[in-house]
């Protein structure tokens, strides 16, 4: 089986779940196909090494991720608009058990690198050193990315009204 | 139930509900291969300089002037020949002579980050023109094709009169832009649609060049020079204009590829510029 052969295979059968993973980094059907377009692209490049890894789609991934928060990358991706969130919450709030409906466009309207680092987190169940190397940036950047979400994630939810149910991490 | 369980629980109930459409795995072959060879050609030291190439000025059409033109104007290459960029492909300059069934490249624009925005291109057939973008002629009627990150679109309620606004700088306010061009009428909405192995917004407008004071009519500002549609000819027979446009970001910048042609021309030169269009395929880094 040639190259091409190879990587077509892959792509036709790893595409949806590949898609899925991207819609979540993207917040949007066509950021996400632009976004995969591209990793698929580059991982082409170096398909006669990726193709010979025994975890090949794990390794594609996190370029999906790496190369969403590239720089070039965060421009065309955007935010999504989000009310305003007060400064000050009281983080011991309860919450109620949460629709998804409710919580999706809270991630959505997170900065690029922060809702990367939850969906990988929480999506892809990666451990903050695997998040980190995908990311390219330190542990501790992920760290502090991940609490800032979570916060903002909080705060969110309490000016939306919600207020009860939900338990602290 | 913690907010990390319910974070869980609604990103794999969002990517559940999410239908992925087909992979079109040539489009993304041919994107690797041109990125290997843009690497390859870096690690020879030739790089993509050449990507600061520009077009020269337009052939049928005038620089844009009047309202609120900030002045933006082309740079002339003074000497149009064939320039090799990578691969085999051979970088589109006004005056250059088209040839049947090789490839080029078409500099639309930068994007976001100053990186190159590129259309690769195989022109079908004979009678192409090449000014700042190409058009196609057969010496009454005319069509073209064109891919570009515009600067100005041409404004206003008056199509008797020049005037242009900065390109919006987001997809769905250029297709606003593009929706209102003077003496111009909407003949399909933008819909999504799969194009040049990116997804698009395809908008086609209609528009009644006759209004226009300028030779031809004028429609946007591009890198590349003024963008002008519906080529003047001793028998033009037609005013109107059905211009197609695929918008889409690239990098962070609305970039288009257009398709325009005289209405009631003939069949063979849309046919033409569908097949060209066809083998169009847009390349960032």
């Amino acid at each position: 089986m040639s190259i091409d052969e190879d990587f077509a295979e892959f792509v036709h059968a790893r595409w949806a779940s590949l898609y899925r993973l991207a819609y979540l980094l993207t917040g949007s059907p066509s950021g996400a196909e632009d976004l995969l377009q591209t990793t698929l692209e580059k991982a082409y490049v170096r398909w006669s090494r990726i193709g010979g890894m025994e975890y090949a789609e794990a390794y594609v991934r996190r370029m999906l991720a790496n190369v969403l928060v590239s720089s070039r990358r965060r421009a065309w991706v955007g935010e999504q608009p989000w009310g305003e969130v007060p400064d000050t919450v009281d983080d011991s709030v309860e919450l109620p058990v949460l629709d998804r409906a409710l919580l999706w466009p809270l991630v959505c309207a997170l900065p690029v690198r922060q809702r990367a680092v939850i969906v990988l987190r929480y999506y892809e169940d990666l451990s903050e050193s695997q998040i980190a190397e995908a990311l390219g940036c330190a542990t501790g950047t992920v760290k502090s990315q991940s609490a800032a979400a979570i916060a903002t994630l909080r705060r969110s939810l309490a000016a939306a009204g919600v207020g009860e149910g939900v338990e602290g991490p | 139930m913690s907010l990390d369980e319910q974070l869980r629980a609604a990103l794999s109930q969002e990517a559940e509900m999410r239908t992925a459409s087909r992979p079109d795995v040539q489009a993304i072959i041919n994107g690797g291969r041109v990125r290997r060879r843009r690497r390859t050609a870096a690690q020879l030291g030739a790089g993509l300089a050449a990507a600061v190439v520009v077009v020269g000025a337009g052939v049928g059409v005038t620089q844009l002037g009047g309202g609120d033109d900030t002045g933006l104007a082309p740079t002339n290459d003074p000497t149009p020949s064939e320039t090799a960029v990578a691969g085999d492909k051979i970088r589109y300059t006004e005056g250059i002579q088209i040839r049947e069934g090789a490839s080029y490249v078409l500099l639309a624009g930068h994007d976001a980050e100053g990186d190159a925005i590129e259309a690769a291109v195989q022109f079908d057939g004979s009678g192409w023109g090449t000014g700042n973008h190409p058009y196609l002629t057969d010496g009454r009627w005319s069509a073209g094709v064109a891919a570009y990150t515009p600067l100005q679109i041409r404004s206003g309620k008056d199509c008797s009169r020049l005037t242009v606004r900065p390109a919006a700088a987001d997809v769905p306010g250029l297709l606003a832009q593009l929706s209102r061009l003077p003496g111009g009428r909407v003949v399909q909405e933008a819909t999504p649609a799969g194009a040049f192995g990116r997804v698009t917004q395809h908008l086609v407008v209609r528009i009644d060049t006759q209004c226009a004071p300028e030779e031809g009519y004028l429609l946007a500002q591009t890198p590349a020079g003024s963008h002008g549609v519906d080529y003047e000819h001793p028998a033009n027979a037609s005013d109107d204009v059905f211009v197609d446009f695929w918008v889409m970001s690239v990098g962070g910048r609305p970039t288009v590829v257009e398709r325009w042609r005289q209405a009631g021309g003939p069949s063979e030169l849309t046919a033409q510029t569908d097949r060209t269009l066809d083998s169009v395929v847009i390349l960032s880094e």
